[in-house]
Formats: C-alpha cells, sequence, structure tokens
C-alpha cells in the first residue's frame, strides 16, 4: 500500500469554490483535482527549463563547452 | 477575508516533489506553493477565454427585493451566484411562468432575470470568469455590456 501524506491548504472560500467547480466539472474530488494541477505545475516548469536549455545551448554553445 | 484550513492527500512521492519545488520557488510551505500552482492552473484557463464551470446545488439563500425586503428563499446555488425562480419583485409560485433571477450572493442583490435557468447560469459563468481575473472580487469594471449581450441573446 502506497504510504500518503497530508498537506494543508489554506484558501479563501471563493478559492475553495473554484477549485470543487473545477473538480467537478473533471469528475474528481477537490483534493484530486488540486494534486493534479500541482503535477502538472511541476511538469510544465520541468518542460519549460529542459526546452529552454536546450534552445541556450543551441544560441551559444561556447558557453557549454568547458562543461 | 475568511480563510478556512483544509488537507489534501498525497503520495510519499508527491510530497517530496511538491517541498522541492515550494523550496524552489521561495515558499514557506507546501501548501501556499500548492494554492498558488492551482489558482495559475485556473487562471490559466480563464485566459484562454473559456467560461468558468461552477457547480449548482439546491440551497437556500437571501435576496434583496424591489419592495425592500430581504426573504430567504430557496433555488440553486454555485458560491458567489444564486439562481430562483421569480422576478426582481419576488419569487414565482409554481406555475408555468418562465422567469429565472441570478442573485449575486454577497450582497443579496439581483443581478439579472432572464427566461430560461440556463441563462443565468451561463451569465454566472461569464461573471465567475471575469471576476476571477480580479481576484475573486468584483470588479470596478461595469459589467453592463455583459448583462445586455446576454439579454439581446436571449431576445
Amino acid at each position: 500500500m502506497t504510504a500518503l501524506r497530508t498537506v494543508t491548504v489554506k484558501a479563501t472560500d471563493w478559492q475553495r469554490a473554484c477549485w470543487e467547480a473545477e473538480g467537478k466539472r473533471l469528475g474528481v474530488s477537490r483534493g484530486a483535482f488540486m494534486a493534479w494541477a500541482a503535477d502538472m505545475a511541476i511538469g510544465f516548469r520541468e518542460a519549460y527549463n529542459k526546452v529552454t536549455e536546450e534552445h541556450d545551448r543551441e544560441m551559444h554553445p561556447e558557453k557549454y563547452k568547458a562543461l | 477575508m475568511k480563510v478556512a484550513s483544509f488537507s489534501v492527500r498525497a503520495t510519499m512521492a508527491q510530497s517530496v516533489r511538491w517541498k522541492r519545488a515550494a523550496e524552489a520557488e521561495g515558499h514557506a510551505s507546501v501548501g501556499t506553493w500548492l494554492a498558488e500552482a492551482v489558482d495559475a492552473h485556473l487562471e490559466h484557463r480563464t485566459r484562454a477565454g473559456k467560461p468558468l464551470p461552477l457547480f449548482w446545488s439546491r440551497g437556500r439563500f437571501r435576496v434583496r427585493l424591489e419592495n425592500g425586503t430581504a426573504p430567504e428563499l430557496s433555488g440553486w446555488v454555485a458560491r458567489p451566484f444564486g439562481l430562483y425562480h421569480g422576478t426582481q419583485a419576488g419569487p414565482v409560485p409554481h406555475g408555468s411562468t418562465k422567469c429565472h433571477t441570478l442573485v449575486y450572493l454577497p450582497d443579496a442583490r439581483p443581478v439579472a432575470t432572464f427566461r430560461y435557468a440556463r441563462h443565468c447560469k451561463s451569465l454566472a459563468s461569464e461573471l465567475a470568469r471575469l471576476w476571477v481575473r480580479w481576484g475573486g472580487s468584483e470588479p470596478t469594471e461595469d459589467p453592463a455590456p455583459l448583462l445586455q449581450r446576454f439579454q439581446r441573446e436571449e431576445a
């Protein structure tokens, strides 16, 4: 069985309502939607960093020669 | 501003990933990072121009009517909006009269009356999209053009 952790989040009524509505739209609970959105945020950030670095390597190969 | 706490369950791997991301982005706790990440996701959807989907359920709420009274009426609620069967003069008893009124719940103010409940829900989604852009507070910009567009479309 996978070990579970709980993360405490403070939110306004408005935030909770928005997250709840989006979770319902996707057919999952508010918590499941938040966990999914958090994983997506990390995935997007990693993809952005990777593509940015690749682009930088192509544009400025001299910077990376010494590495 | 009223703030409440609740818990989100995560696997150990997720918890570690989130903690690392929160530290990298300078957040004092994983909770604040998580709230910001989810809000950013919704804001991205909002900027894409899609109306914000609202979840409607049966409920009771107070409405300031034209005659100055503020009775509690039953209808449908998707905070911060409510909708009831009736006009801004008051609720319509059971019957075939097609009048539904959208209410802004924080100040119990009727926003608009339409023939069909689906038009009220659609307007609420559009207004919610505008108001998310303003951090959940009512925008200072005039919502009249949006209301007029909905009334034209209904006519």
